[in-house]
C-alpha cells in the first residue's frame, strides 16, 4: 500500500471518491435532462461517463484490499474504455451539432421535429 | 481461383464502398467504379465456364464456413448445372445493363450504390446452398430494388415500388415459414437431431414422413410446405394469379432496372421452384405438377391475351414477360429431361430477349420521351419508325423474332424443346399452349406494325408534355449498342448452336428427375 | 468434295451472303447485289453436279444420308439426342435444281427491277437489305429442300415466313404492304401450328424426325396408337397438311397469297410464285405415306380441288395483272394438293416443278411489263404492248399456252397426267364426282383468264398512251431470265429421257425421267391400291387427254373472241351474272371479310381487351389493391365492435372517463420531447432503485 498520493488517499478513504463521482453524475443528469442546448446536454453526458469512470478506478482500488494477490485490472481498462468511447462520442456528437445548427441555425434538439409522425 | 463464387458475390460490395468515398459531385468518376466493380464479376465466369464440369452432376466451386454456429448457420456456397446458367445470365446482364444506366441524372451516387448491392443480392441467391444465406440474399435483392424502382422510376414509381415490395415481402414471409419449417422438422422424426439449413443436406431428406398440425387439422408436412414455398416463389416468378405488380415496376423502373428485372430477377423464382420445391419436395411436386402445367398454359395464354391489348410498349413487353415465363412453368411441370431442359434453357433466353426488348423500349423512351404505341387520343404513337431509324428497327427486328420464336434464334430451341417434351405427358393441354406461339406472333408483329411499318408518323414528347410530330431520330449510340449488340449476338448463337448451353444443365437434369421416375 | 458437303455448300453460300450482305453490304460496288448473285449462282453450280450424280446413276432409289446429333441431353440416366441430317434422293436433288435456277434468274432479274430507268438502287441501301432478304431466303428454302428430318425442315420453313414477312413488306412505308405481311406471317403462323403439332406427335410416337424413322415407324404400325380419339397417323397427317394449307395458300388459309403481291414482283415470283409456296407441296410429297397411312388424303383432295376451282373464278375477274398471276397460283397449286389427294404424288412433284419454272417466268415477264410502263399494274391501262416488248412478250406467251396445257409445252404433260388420275379415281370412286368437275372446270378457265391476260396486255391498241410511249424493252438481265425459263417450259425438258425423243414425247404424251426418278414411298401394304390407281389412270389417259385439250382449246378461243378481237362483249357476258355473284367473288366469297371483320375484330380483339381490362380491375385493383379494401372494412368492423361493445357496453358501464383520462395523460407522455423520456427513465431508474432498497 505504499503507492503513495492519490492512489494512498483512496486507499484510506474511498468515500470521497464516491462522493465526488455522485455529485459529477447528479450534475451530468441535471443538465442532460434541464438543458435546451444540445452541447449542454451533451456535455451532461459526458459527465455522467467520467463518473462511472471514476467509479471504476475507485471500486478496483478496494478491492484490492478485499482479494489477496489481486493482479487484475479489470476497474482500470474499463476507465480507459470509457475515456476513449467518450471522445469518439464527442467527436460524433460535435460533428452532429455542428451539421445541425448549419441547417437549421438552432441546436435545440426539442426543435428537430422532421420525423415526427 | 479459390473462393470464386464469394468474389463473384460479393466483389461489388467494394464498389459500394469505394463509391460511398467518392464525392458525389465526380459522377463520371461514380460510373467507372460501378462498371469496374461488375466487369470483374463477368471476367471470372470465363473461370466457370471453363472449369465447370459437364460431366458432374453435384454442387461445385463448393466454399463452406460456419457462420452461426448455435443455429447451425453455414456459409455455404456452390453451383450445380441449374444455377451456373443462372450466374453466368446475372453477371452479363448486371454488366450490359450499366450501359443502360450510364445517363442516370438524379442522384449518381446512391443509384450505383443500390444497383451494386442489387447485383451482390441477385448473385448470392443464385450461389447459396445454405438456406439462411439463401434468404439473406433473398432479401438483400428486395430493398435495392425498391429504391431503385422507388426513386429513379416514372410518373407512378411510389406506387409501383411499394406495390413490388408488398407483393415480394408477402411472398417471402410465406417462404420464411416454409423455411424455418424445413429447419425444424430436419431434425429427424425423432427430434432429436441437429437441425440444418444445409439446401443439399434438406434435398436428401425424407419429407413425407412427417405430418404438420394446422387448426387442428393433420395435414403432410411436404405438401403444406410445398405451397408455403410456391407461392414465395411463385409472385417472383410472376405466376397467374400474382403477376400484377410487374406490369407496373416494369412499366415504372428505369430501363437499366427493368432491363435486369426482366433478365435476372424473374429467374429468381423459376430458380428457386426448381432448386427448392422440385429438389427437395419431389413427391409433393409430382402431386401438385398437373396444378403447376394448367398454371403454366395460363400464363402462357393469360399474359398474351393482356399483352394483345395493352397500348403502352413497355406493358405490352412487360406482359409478354408474364406469357414467356408460362413456358417455363409448363417445361418443368411435365417432368421430363427435354421439357426441363427446355424450362431451363428459356430461362436463360427469356433473359437475353426480354433484357434486350427492354433496352430497346429505353432507346425509343429517350429519343422520344414517350412510350404510346396508341396515343391516348387515339393517334398511332409511334408509327413508321423504320423510315427514321433503320437500325433501331433491325435491332428491334431480332428481339421480337427472337422472342415470338423463330428457329435460328434462341426463343424457338427452349420453346420447342418444352414442347416437346410436355406433349408426351400431356397432349391436350399441349395443344392448348401452342396456341400461345400464334398469340405471341399476333401481339409482337401487331405491334411491330403499329410502331415500325406503314408511313411516318411518329411522335414525340416535348418539354411541355404535349405530343408533337418527332423530328430526326439518332441511330443507337455505341453505349447502346454495347447493350444491344451482344444480346443479339448471343440469341442468334443459342439458336443455331444451343449445345454448349444444354451441355451444362443435362446432367443435373439428369439426376433431378432420378426421383421421379 | 462429296455430294453431302456440296449439299451444304449450297446453303452456306447464300446464308453467308446475308451475313456479309446485313454487315458490310452498303459499303460494296453496287451495293453487293453482285454478291448475292454470285452465291446463289454457286449454289446452282453445285445443284447441277448433284442432280448430274443423281441423273447419271438414273435409279428411283438413289439415295445419300448423313446425320449429325445437334441437341444432346443425354445425362447418366437418361439418352436423349436430336439428330438433324441431310437427305439427297432424286426429289431433292431435282427440287435443288430448279430452285438454284429459278433463284438465281431471279437475283439476276431484281438487278434490273430493283433499280430504277437509270440504273440508281431504288432507295439507298434498301437495295442491299433486299438482297440479303434474298439470300436468307433461298439459304432457307434450299436448307428445307435438303433436309433429312422434319425439325430442321421446320426450322427453315419458319425461316421462310420470316423472309416472306420482310419482302412482303418491304416497302414499309406502305401501310397496305404492312398489312400484307402481317397477314402473311399470321396466316402462315396458322398452319405452322398444326405442322408443329404433327412434329410433337411424332417424336411422342417415333422418338426421331428423320424421314426414315418416320417411314419405318409407319411400317411397323407404330403409328396406329390413338391420339385426341383417332390415330395418330391421322393426327400428324392431318396437322402437316394444315401447314401446308398455310404455306401454300389452300383453302381455307388462302387469303394471304393475293395480299403478297404487295411485295416487289421479283419477290412475287420467287417466294410466291416458284419456291416458297411449293415447298408446302413439297412437305405433303415427303410425308405422303403418312397422309395415305393415316387416311388423310380425301381431305387433301377436297381442299386441292375447291381451291383450284374457285381460285380460277376469282382469276377471271381480276384487273391487276399481278392478281391474276397470284390467283393462277393458288389455282395451280389447288392442283398439286388434289392430285396428290387422289393419291399421285409424283404428278404433284411434275407439276411443281414445270409450274415453279413457268410461273417464275409469268411473274417476271410481268414485272418487266409493270417496269416497262413505269409501275402500272392495272391492265386495263396496258394494251399493245407485243411490238414493244417482243421478247418479254414471246417469253410471256410460250409460258402462257405452258399454263394453259396446250401440247408441246411443260404445262400440257404434268396437267395431263393429273386430270387423268383425278378422272380415273372417280372412275373408281364415283361418289367423289365433284373432284373431276373442279379439276377440268379449272382446266378451261385457266386457260380462258391467262389468255385474256396476254390479250389484254399485249393485243391491240393501247389504253394510255403516255405510259406506252415511254415503254421500251427491257435490259439484258432483266429478259435473259425470261428467255431461260420459257425454254425450260418445253415439254420435251421433263418428258425426255436418257434412252431417246419420240413423238409422244416431245409433245407430252409420254412422262419419263420426272416421273420414273420419283422415289416409291417406302410404306408395306398399299402397292396394290396404287396399282389400281395407276391401271385406272392409265385407261383414264386418252380420254383425259381429249377432254383437257378441248377444255384449253375452248378457253382460249372464248378469250380471243372476247378480249383479242372482241367479238363478244365482256359487259354482256359479265351482265349475265347474277349481281350477288359479283359481289360474292368481288369479296374473294368474304373470307376476308370472315377473319378479319368477324373473327379478329369482333371476337379476337375485344377479348383480348376484355381480358386486359379484366387483369386490370379484378385482378389488380380488385384481388391485390383490394386486401386495402378489405382492411378498411375490417377497420369499420373492429370500430363497430370497439365503439358499440366495447367502448360504449363496457367502458361506460365501467364509469367512462377514467380510460379517457388515463390515456390523454399517457398520451401526454408521448410528446417526442427527448429530455422528458429521459427524465421519465431516470425517474423510474430511481424508484426501481428505492424499492430495491426496501424489498
Amino acid at each position: 500500500m505504499e503507492g503513495g498520493g492519490i492512489l494512498a488517499g483512496l486507499a484510506t478513504n474511498p468515500e470521497a471518491y464516491l462522493l465526488f463521482s455522485l455529485l459529477l453524475f447528479s450534475f451530468g443528469i441535471i443538465a442532460t435532462l434541464a438543458r435546451k442546448n444540445a452541447i449542454g446536454i451533451f456535455m451532461g453526458v459526458e459527465l455522467m461517463l467520467n463518473a462511472a469512470a471514476l467509479n471504476f478506478v475507485t471500486f478496483q482500488v478496494l478491492r484490492r484490499g478485499v482479494v489477496a494477490n489481486e493482479t487484475w485490472l479489470h476497474g482500470h481498462i474499463f476507465s480507459l474504455f470509457v475515456i476513449i468511447l467518450a471522445a469518439i462520442e464527442a467527436a460524433v456528437a460535435l460533428a452532429i451539432v455542428l451539421r445541425t445548427f448549419g441547417s437549421r441555425q438552432s441546436i435545440d434538439p426539442d426543435r428537430a421535429t422532421e420525423l415526427r409522425g | 481461383m479459390a473462393h470464386l463464387l464469394s468474389w463473384m458475390t460479393f466483389f461489388p460490395l467494394f464498389g459500394v464502398l469505394a463509391i460511398a468515398l467518392t464525392p458525389k459531385s465526380k459522377e463520371a468518376l461514380i460510373k467507372w467504379i460501378a462498371l469496374a466493380s461488375v466487369t470483374v464479376p463477368l471476367l471470372l465466369t470465363v473461370q466457370v465456364i471453363t472449369a465447370f464440369d459437364r460431366l458432374n452432376s453435384g454442387m461445385q466451386f463448393e466454399e463452406k464456413f460456419s457462420w452461426i454456429e448455435s443455429l447451425n448457420v453455414n456459409f455455404h456456397m456452390g453451383i450445380d448445372g441449374l444455377s451456373v446458367l443462372m450466374v453466368i445470365l446475372t453477371a452479363l446482364i448486371s454488366f450490359l445493363a450499366i450501359f443502360a444506366s450510364w445517363n442516370v441524372k438524379k442522384m449518381v451516387k446512391g443509384y450505383f450504390m443500390m444497383y451494386l448491392l442489387l447485383h451482390v443480392g441477385m448473385m448470392g441467391v443464385f450461389c447459396s446452398l445454405d438456406f439462411f444465406l439463401f434468404y439473406v440474399f433473398w432479401e438483400v435483392m428486395l430493398l435495392p430494388m425498391y429504391f431503385l424502382v422507388g426513386i429513379w422510376g416514372g410518373e407512378k414509381k411510389e406506387y409501383a415500388a411499394i406495390k413490388f415490395f408488398l407483393y415480394t415481402l408477402f411472398g417471402s414471409v410465406l417462404m420464411l415459414v416454409g423455411i424455418i419449417a424445413l429447419y425444424m422438422y430436419s431434425r429427424g422424426p425423432d427430434g432429436m437431431g441437429v437441425p440444418t439449413f444445409n439446401m443439399v443436406a434438406l434435398m436428401q431428406h425424407d419429407w413425407t414422413q412427417y405430418t404438420i398440425n394446422i387448426f387442428g387439422q393433420q395435414l403432410p408436412f411436404d405438401k403444406t410446405v410445398w405451397w408455403l414455398l410456391f407461392v414465395g416463389f411463385a409472385v417472383k416468378v410472376p405466376i397467374f394469379p400474382f403477376h400484377t405488380w410487374l406490369p407496373w415496376a416494369h412499366v415504372q423502373a428505369p430501363t437499366a432496372v427493368s432491363v435486369i428485372l426482366a433478365g435476372v430477377l424473374l429467374k429468381m423464382g423459376t430458380y428457386g421452384l426448381l432448386r427448392v420445391n422440385f429438389m427437395m419436395l419431389p413427391e409433393a411436386t409430382k402431386a401438385f405438377s398437373y396444378v403447376l402445367v394448367i398454371l403454366g398454359i395460363i400464363n402462357i395464354l393469360y399474359g398474351a391475351f393482356c399483352a394483345m391489348a395493352q397500348k403502352d410498349l413497355k406493358k405490352l413487353v412487360a406482359y409478354s414477360s408474364v406469357s414467356h415465363m408460362g413456358y417455363c412453368i409448363l417445361g418443368m411441370a411435365v417432368l421430363k429431361p427435354d421439357a426441363m431442359a427446355g424450362a431451363i434453357l428459356q430461362m436463360f433466353n427469356h433473359g437475353l430477349s426480354a433484357a434486350m426488348m427492354f433496352m430497346l423500349v429505353g432507346v425509343l423512351y429517350d429519343r422520344l420521351h414517350h412510350r404510346y404505341i396508341v396515343t391516348p387520343d387515339g393517334r398511332l404513337g409511334f408509327g413508321g419508325i423504320a423510315q427514321k431509324a433503320p437500325l433501331i428497327t433491325a435491332a428491334w427486328t431480332v428481339a421480337i423474332f427472337a422472342s415470338l420464336g423463330l428457329p435460328g434464334l434462341n426463343g424457338f430451341i427452349s420453346e420447342a424443346l418444352v414442347f416437346i417434351g410436355s406433349f408426351q405427358a400431356y397432349k391436350t393441354e399441349t395443344v392448348i399452349a401452342s396456341l400461345g406461339v400464334v398469340l405471341g406472333a399476333a401481339y409482337l408483329l401487331w405491334m411491330a406494325q403499329r410502331v415500325f411499318l406503314g408511313p411516318d408518323t411518329t411522335l414525340e414528347k416535348d418539354s411541355t408534355g404535349t405530343l408533337v410530330p418527332a423530328g430526326e431520330m439518332e441511330e443507337p449510340s455505341l453505349r447502346e449498342w454495347i447493350v444491344i449488340a451482344p444480346l443479339g449476338a448471343l440469341c442468334l448463337f443459342i439458336g443455331l448452336y444451343p449445345q454448349p448451353m444444354l451441355d451444362f444443365i443435362r446432367e443435373t437434369i439428369g439426376k433431378m428427375l432420378e426421383v421421379y421416375q | 468434295m462429296d455430294l453431302i458437303s456440296l449439299a451444304l455448300l449450297i446453303v452456306i453460300l447464300p446464308l453467308s451472303s446475308y451475313f456479309i450482305l446485313n454487315i458490310v453490304g452498303n459499303k460494296l460496288p453496287r451495293q453487293g447485289d453482285w454478291l448475292s448473285t454470285g452465291a446463289i449462282f454457286g449454289s446452282f453450280i453445285c445443284a447441277v453436279i448433284i442432280f448430274a450424280n443423281m441423273f447419271s446413276a438414273y435409279d428411283p432409289n438413289w439415295l445419300i444420308e448423313k446425320t449429325w446429333t445437334w441437341i444432346d441431353l443425354s445425362s447418366v440416366n437418361i439418352p436423349w439426342k436430336l439428330d438433324l441430317g441431310v437427305r439427297l434422293d432424286n426429289l431433292s436433288a431435282t427440287m435443288l435444281l430448279m430452285v438454284t435456277l429459278c433463284a438465281t434468274l431471279i437475283h439476276l432479274f431484281s438487278t434490273g427491277y430493283m433499280r430504277d430507268h437509270d440504273g440508281k438502287p431504288e432507295d439507298g441501301y434498301r437495295y442491299t437489305s433486299f438482297f440479303s432478304y434474298l439470300s436468307l431466303f433461298t439459304s432457307a428454302m434450299l436448307g428445307l429442300v435438303i433436309s433429312g428430318n422434319l425439325f430442321s425442315l421446320f426450322m427453315c420453313w419458319e425461316v421462310m415466313g420470316l423472309c416472306s414477312y420482310l419482302l412482303i413488306g418491304f416497302y414499309r412505308h406502305k401501310p397496305s404492304a404492312a398489312n400484307a405481311s402481317l397477314k402473311a406471317f399470321m396466316t402462315t403462323r396458322v398452319g405452322d401450328l398444326g405442322l408443329f403439332v404433327g412434329l410433337l406427335a411424332i417424336w411422342n410416337y417415333v422418338g426421331s424426325f428423320a424421314f426414315t424413322d418416320i417411314y419405318a415407324a409407319i411400317n411397323n404400325g407404330t403409328l396406329d396408337a390413338s391420339l385426341f380419339g383417332t390415330s395418330a397417323a391421322f393426327v400428324i397427317g392431318l396437322g402437316i397438311f394444315i401447314g401446308t394449307v398455310g404455306k401454300s395458300a389452300q383453302f381455307p388459309l388462302q387469303i394471304w397469297l393475293p395480299d403478297a403481291m404487295e411485295g416487289p414482283t421479283p419477290v412475287s415470283a420467287l417466294i410466291h410464285a416458284a419456291t416458297m409456296v411449293s415447298a408446302g407441296i413439297y412437305l405433303i410429297i415427303r410425308v405422303f405415306p403418312i397422309l395415305e397411312y393415316g387416311h388423310v388424303l380425301t381431305i387433301v383432295a377436297y381442299v386441292g380441288g375447291f381451291t383450284s376451282f374457285f381460285a380460277a373464278i376469282i382469276a377471271i375477274k381480276q384487273n391487276d395483272i399481278k392478281k391474276v398471276l397470284a390467283y393462277s397460283t393458288l389455282s395451280q397449286l389447288g392442283y398439286m394438293v388434289l392430285v396428290l389427294g387422289v393419291g399421285s404424288y409424283t404428278t404433284s412433284f411434275f407439276h411443281l416443278i414445270t409450274h415453279a419454272v413457268f410461273k417464275a417466268c409469268l411473274f417476271m415477264s410481268s414485272g418487266a411489263v409493270i417496269y416497262a410502263m413505269h409501275h402500272e399494274q392495272d391492265m386495263r391501262h396496258m394494251g399493245g404492248l407485243k411490238k414493244k416488248l417482243p421478247i418479254t412478250f414471246a417469253a410471256m406467251l410460250i409460258t402462257t399456252m405452258a399454263i394453259s396445257g396446250v401440247p408441246g409445252f411443260s404445262g400440257f404433260a404434268s396437267k395431263d397426267r393429273i386430270l387423268a388420275y383425278v378422272y380415273g379415281f372417280v372412275h373408281h370412286h364415283p361418289q367423289h364426282m365433284l373432284l373431276a368437275f373442279f379439276a377440268f372446270a379449272t382446266a378451261g378457265l385457266t386457260a380462258f383468264y391467262m389468255f385474256r391476260l396476254i390479250f389484254m396486255t399485249f393485243w391491240n391498241e393501247p389504253h394510255d398512251k403516255h405510259h406506252y410511249d415511254h415503254a421500251h424493252e427491257v435490259s439484258w438481265n432483266m429478259w435473259l431470265p425470261l428467255v431461260v425459263l420459257a425454254g425450260l417450259s418445253f415439254c420435251v425438258i421433263y418428258t425426255g429421257s436418257i434412252t431417246g425423243f419420240g413423238f409422244d414425247k416431245i409433245f407430252g404424251a409420254a412422262n419419263e425421267w420426272i416421273i420414273t426418278l420419283n422415289p416409291a414411298p417406302l410404306v408395306n401394304g398399299t402397292e396394290a391400291a396404287r396399282e389400281a390407281m395407276e391401271e385406272a389412270a392409265h385407261h383414264a389417259h386418252y380420254p383425259a387427254m381429249i377432254l383437257s385439250i378441248l377444255l384449253a382449246g375452248s378457253g382460249i378461243l372464248f378469250s380471243y373472241l372476247v378480249y383479242g378481237s372482241r367479238k363478244i362483249s365482256a359487259e354482256k357476258i359479265s351482265g349475265m351474272v347474277p349481281n350477288f355473284v359479283h359481289r360474292w367473288i368481288d369479296n374473294l366469297y368474304y373470307f376476308d371479310f370472315f377473319y378479319i371483320k368477324i373473327v379478329i375484330q369482333k371476337i379476337f380483339l375485344p377479348f383480348s381487351s376484355k381480358n386486359a381490362s379484366f387483369d386490370n380491375t379484378v385482378i389488380d385493383r380488385g384481388l391485390v389493391d383490394g386486401w386495402k379494401d378489405i382492411a378498411k372494412v375490417s377497420y369499420f368492423a373492429v370500430d363497430l365492435v370497439d365503439n358499440e361493445v366495447v367502448d360504449k357496453g363496457m367502458v361506460d358501464g365501467f364509469g367512462g372517463k377514467l380510460p379517457y383520462a388515463l390515456g390523454s395523460s399517457l398520451r401526454a407522455l408521448q410528446n417526442g420531447k427527448i429530455q422528458r423520456y429521459l427524465t421519465v427513465a431516470v425517474v423510474a431508474l430511481m424508484l426501481l432503485f428505492i424499492f430495491r432498497g426496501v424489498l
